[in-house]
């Protein structure tokens, strides 16, 4: 992530930057000054023939 | 050029992100989902004695949670620091979890050399997604199982994921690796080579401080 701020311009990465803020603003259900995102994910188990 | 934008790079690509998690906080990244590591292994029902391959093992959470539960478990990761770091960790536990280094691409192993193999949000990075989904089959014994957590789209990190490639676009040709969280490309990926696919969608939280600072995201997503 870090990296990926690295390699931009500053404009680039301002708006990078805005648009996680966004994301965690949308995210945060913590409803005090921390964060708490609930992160969805997939759990799969196949089974090999 | 033409040529390139057919046929992506994908080992410069597999580069640049060994590069960016190499950068990674070795001890934190990860902390936030532990849970994540024990649910596979209850999902996946793992036995005590059974050979256990845990790919993208990052500090290990999910291959000492396989050891946990008594089996004989590898962790494999493509950056050298995490494995170091992960075997230090099984080490304080006093559990004995072969880690190495190698490639989800091209695992080391020989073919249907474990009972189970499992990827907790590792093995979805992998730019050639279906070459990375034919090495789980490949080195997974007939009637074994593959147990994965991958993020899905529309949770928390996946819309991080992608917020990140709207900015920094992959090479065309080069898949999100949030996809390996729609339940659709499962069946896709693994084609004939399974007989049953059962999915849960889970949440894991991540619950962290958050810096009243200009930068993106907290200490920890950031270490992402
Ligand atoms: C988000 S971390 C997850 C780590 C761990 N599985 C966990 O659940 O905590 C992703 C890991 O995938 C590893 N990784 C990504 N692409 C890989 C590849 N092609 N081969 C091996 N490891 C890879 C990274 O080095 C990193 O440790």
């Amino acid at each position: 992530m870090r990296k990926a701020f690295e390699s931009f311009d500053e404009a680039g990465r301002d708006e990078l930057a805005k648009d996680l803020e966004a994301l965690l603003e949308d995210r945060n259900i913590s409803g005090d000054g921390t964060l708490v995102a609930p992160s969805a994910y997939l759990e799969a188990v196949a089974s090999r023939k | 050029m033409a040529m390139q934008e057919r046929e992506p790079d994908l080992s410069a690509v597999k580069e640049r992100q060994q590069e960016m998690w190499a950068t990674g906080n070795f001890a934190r990244i990860g902390n936030n989902h532990v849970i994540a590591s024990e649910l596979l292994c209850e999902a996946a029902d793992l036995r005590a004695g059974q050979r256990v391959l845990d790919v993208a093992t990052g500090s290990g959470n999910t291959a000492i949670a396989a050891a946990r539960r008594g089996c004989e478990v590898v962790g494999m990761d493509y950056v050298p620091g995490w494995i170091e770091y992960a075997r230090k960790r099984a080490g304080m536990e006093h559990m004995e979890v072969a880690f190495e280094v190698g490639d989800a691409e091209d695992l080391p192993y020989p073919d249907a050399s474990f009972d189970v193999v499992l990827s907790t949000f590792g093995v979805m990075f992998a730019p050639n997604q279906e070459k990375a989904a034919s090495e789980l089959l490949r080195v997974c014994r007939p009637g074994g199982r593959i147990g994965l957590a991958n993020w899905m789209p529309d949770g928390f990190t996946g819309a991080m994921f992608q917020a990140i490639a709207k900015h920094v676009p992959p090479p065309p040709g080069v898949k999100s690796p949030v996809i390996w969280g729609v339940e659709d490309r499962l069946p896709e990926l693994f084609g004939e080579e399974i007989f049953s696919l059962d999915t849960t969608r889970r949440e894991s939280c991540f619950a962290t401080f958050r810096r009243a600072t200009s930068s993106p995201a907290s200490a920890h997503i950031s270490a992402r």
